[in-house]
């Protein structure tokens, strides 16, 4: 009888609780929770976002950094919050990424991409293919002729085994059909170090991560992994425009649990479009060198799916290394 | 040189400004308390304030968290030398003399070496900088992987004079050292090794847990153990000024710490723990007296803390001529100079004058604040000693596991200490020296990535490491160095064996 009252009592506290969640969300301070360290795309760009998100849904924006385990130890703590909706996340490809890779090692997933619900995507650049200048090559086909010639001899330098910066030059390869020689190191400042020292011949990175090498004449930038060409770069042609599918983008959405009910996540989607509006915004995103790209819910799924099936296809294809 | 004074004066008006100093001051404050608290070192330290660098201009944020940087630097020796806990990694070899110097009533001579040591490498270093560091950057760019490896080899060399036990303990530790640095995500393949399906050891254990438990949970353990409680100091205040004898002492290990810690610095990777061992070894191998060191022998405090200081300015090298982060720390200032808009890059000195200069200006202001700053606090942190242990070292602990914990809120670092304090307190019974832990552990990774990363870019031709020059030159001079070591040795046997054939 007791334990008949006091889980009466905990149902009429829930349902209470979800009637005044209804009623009036939020009601009080939201977590943006992130799986990378200060500094990197997905913490600024929470940052740049976080103030505006404030002044539109009337309660303070938290912003906490779980980093760890190439993200997976924040990633999981998100796919474990209470899907009450005060929980989002500014992610990128490590929601379908650590799944693949996990399932590459045959084991258990830690969390799985249907854990989460897209609500915005809120940028999208192409990566760039940077070589050292003092390499030979003028143009991505002189490059691609050079490694049809010797398969697997160029080196190129990444930020991490089956990171962004590895998938990216791994698309480009797969749809150029050659082969070139990976030296993974310890993140992208490293990356750019050992090209910088043609210790490896090219990486794959964000506009904004090569750009001022490139302007200093240290490095060159000889193909765009976008639909169309970067502004930062206009005379770099595209792989598209080469003849080659590679497409690929380091990008930034805004995730909740797909648990979160339906008007929760609406809410979500109003705020969102409204700050990615906001001049505030955009000048903050303009200063660390991203550029904006907004898709709303069922947009960014449609195209968060078709890039989620290329990071697994290349993962699948990368396999276990040696 | 004339245009340089300019630009120095231009940095001079930048920094002197109330606002920008009163940032400058404020970060060496933050970073002595973040290097005194042990556990939290600076990586931690700029990690947590670094949001609300964010608010503030570029040339001020950066000078906070430069600040910071190298403030934990000065601070984290002040545990080592009195309780024998590091306060960051790089103080891990200041504990073995600097802490002996404290049990023999030294520690005002020896905070008081490590807080000029550090101010004389810290301001040298920044001349180092302001005058060489193009030049000096297209060096740091030369050493990839091979180079590193050579470079690391001869690191390994370091640990024979690490250690003042016999030699069959000091490799015994040293080995468990590097198989402890195995532990987590394999970089070059992904496999998570002898992780144990814990998410948190994925990246590793954390040198400073380890060293925290290694060095101090040990050390507290023992003092419960012993029945006779310590006498607590109670040191006249001429105690606390470096005698004549240990003045002099100091001066050639300073420079040469300096110089060493600076080099080390300049180069890619995390090597700049490696630097205070370094120099550490460098001193005890010149020294007319090896025998003392572990026994307290200030050129073991004062080399290796310039050696720290030294390296954190030679770090910033390569991040202000090329805009290429070269630790973790690094990483962090870059980033933030990007959210301001500051793109870093080898232009970075020409098109951001007032923040070049500037942060040149604000070292050398940081560095004689921290020394004003130090220097009063010798008498205040000894004074502590005076607290009667039973006091002193609960409260000690508490910090130790706050430290440890707030650098990633993890629950899993503290247990680390906890069991990395267990085992040291066992070696330390069995009267195994813990210092060659900590080198093995650091190197190990390091060694292990170098490797296989020259061996990727070779495809697997070991012959990458004979055709690389600075990586063959390297290779000589560690091998010169070793036989420089073995020879006399072998010779004195047999002059042994001569002597006792006669």
């Amino acid at each position: 009888m007791r334990a008949f009252i006091s889980g009466l009592l905990v149902v009429t506290c829930l349902t209470g609780g979800t009637a005044l969640a209804q009623e009036k969300f939020p009601n009080r301070p939201v977590t943006i929770l992130l799986g990378y360290p200060p500094g990197g795309s997905t913490d600024t760009t929470a940052r740049a976002l976080a103030p505006v998100l404030e002044r539109i849904i009337g309660q303070p924006v938290v912003i906490q950094n779980r980093p760890g385990a190439a993200a997976l130890i924040g990633t999981q703590a998100v796919a474990n919050a209470a899907p009450d909706g005060y929980t989002i996340t500014v992610a990128t490809t490590q929601l379908s990424l650590l799944p693949a890779v996990d399932q590459v090692f045959g084991r258990p997933p830690s969390f799985t991409r249907d854990q989460f619900a897209p609500i915005a995507l809120v940028s999208a650049d192409p990566s760039v293919l940077f070589i050292n200048a003092s390499q030979p090559w003028q143009t991505m086909q002189e490059l691609i002729d050079e490694a049809r010639k010797r398969p697997g001899q160029i080196v190129y330098a990444s930020g991490g085994l089956y990171g962004t910066t590895h998938l990216a030059i791994e698309i480009v390869l797969k749809a150029t059909g050659t082969k070139m020689r990976h030296l993974p190191t310890a993140g992208g400042g490293p990356a750019l170090t050992a090209v910088l020292g043609n210790h490896a011949a090219l990486l794959a990175a964000h506009p904004a991560v090569g750009g001022p090498q490139a302007r200093a004449r240290a490095l060159r930038p000889i193909g765009t992994m976008g639909s169309k060409r970067v502004e930062s770069f206009p005379d770099v042609p595209t792989l598209k425009e080469l003849g080659y599918e590679a497409e690929y983008y380091q990008w930034n959405g805004l995730f909740t649990q797909a648990k979160v009910p339906e008007p929760i996540i609406t809410f979500w989607r109003e705020a969102v479009a409204r700050a990615v509006k906001d001049p505030e915004f955009l000048q903050a995103m303009a200063r660390v060198g991203s550029g904006t790209e907004y898709k709303d819910r069922d947009e960014f799924r449609a195209w968060w799916d078709a890039d989620s099936r290329k990071t697994e296809e290349t993962v699948r294809a990368i396999g276990r290394v040696q | 040189m004339a245009e340089s004074l300019q630009n120095l004066l231009l940095g001079f008006q930048v920094v002197l400004a109330p606002s920008v100093l009163a940032y400058a001051i404020l970060g060496c404050v933050i970073g002595t308390i973040v290097g005194v608290l042990p556990g939290l070192g600076p990586l931690a330290g700029i990690s947590i304030l670094l949001p609300i660098s964010f608010g503030l201009p570029p040339t001020t944020a950066i000078v906070l968290l430069a600040g910071i940087y190298y403030g934990a630097m000065y601070g984290g020796s002040t545990t080592s030398i009195l309780v024998r806990i590091p306060g960051e990694a790089a103080s891990v070899v200041t504990c073995i003399d600097g802490y002996e110097m404290t049990r023999q009533g030294r520690a005002g001579p020896a905070l008081a070496i490590a807080a000029i040591g550090s101010f004389v490498a810290g301001t040298a270093s920044v001349v180092a900088l302001m005058l060489l560091a193009p030049p000096l950057a297209r060096l740091a760019l030369a050493f990839g992987p091979p180079e590193y490896l050579a470079l690391l080899l001869m690191g390994l060399l370091v640990l024979s004079y690490i250690s003042s036990g016999p030699m069959p303990k000091t490799l015994t530790m040293a080995a468990l050292g590097l198989l402890l640095g195995m532990i987590g995500i394999d970089p070059m393949s992904g496999y998570n090794r002898f992780s144990g399906g814990i998410p948190e050891l994925a990246d590793g254990l954390g040198v400073l847990p380890l060293a925290v438990g290694l060095f101090g949970v040990s050390e507290i353990m023992l003092a419960c153990r012993s029945r006779v409680l310590h006498p607590t100091s109670r040191p006249r205040f001429v105690e606390l000024i470096p005698s004549r004898e240990e003045a002099r002492a100091s001066v050639g290990p300073i420079w040469r710490g300096t110089v060493i810690g600076f080099l080390i610095g300049i180069i890619p990777g995390s090597a700049h723990i490696l630097s205070s061992f370094v120099s550490y070894a460098v001193e005890r191998r010149l020294s007319r007296h090896p025998e003392r060191f572990g026994k307290g022998a200030v050129e073991g405090v004062a080399g290796p803390e310039s050696a720290n200081n030294a390296a954190a300015s030679g770090a910033f090298v390569p991040m202000l001529a090329l805009g290429v982060p070269l630790g973790p720390v690094q990483a962090i200032l870059i980033a933030v100079l990007i959210v301001h808009g500051i793109a870093p890059g080898p232009l970075l000195i020409t098109q951001q004058p007032q923040l070049f200069w500037g942060f040149i200006a604000s070292m050398y202001v940081g560095n004689l604040v921290l020394l004003v700053l130090n220097l009063p606090l010798v008498g205040l942190f000894v004074w502590f000693l005076r607290l009667p242990y039973s006091y002193l070292y609960p409260i000690i602990l508490i910090c130790c596991i706050v430290g440890v914990y707030t650098v990633s809120s993890s629950m899993v670092d503290v247990l680390i200490m906890a069991a990395a304090g267990a085992v040291g307190y066992v070696l330390r019974r069995l009267e195994y020296d813990v210092a060659p832990i900590v080198l093995g552990f650091i190197l190990a990774p390091m060694l292990e990535m170098a490797f296989r990363q020259s061996l990727a870019m070779s495809g697997g031709d070991y012959a990458i490491f004979l055709e690389r020059p600075i990586a063959v030159a390297l290779f000589a001079i560690g091998a010169i160095v070793l036989l420089l070591g073995v020879v006399p040795s072998l010779l004195r046997k047999r002059a042994g064996l001569k002597e006792a054939a006669e």
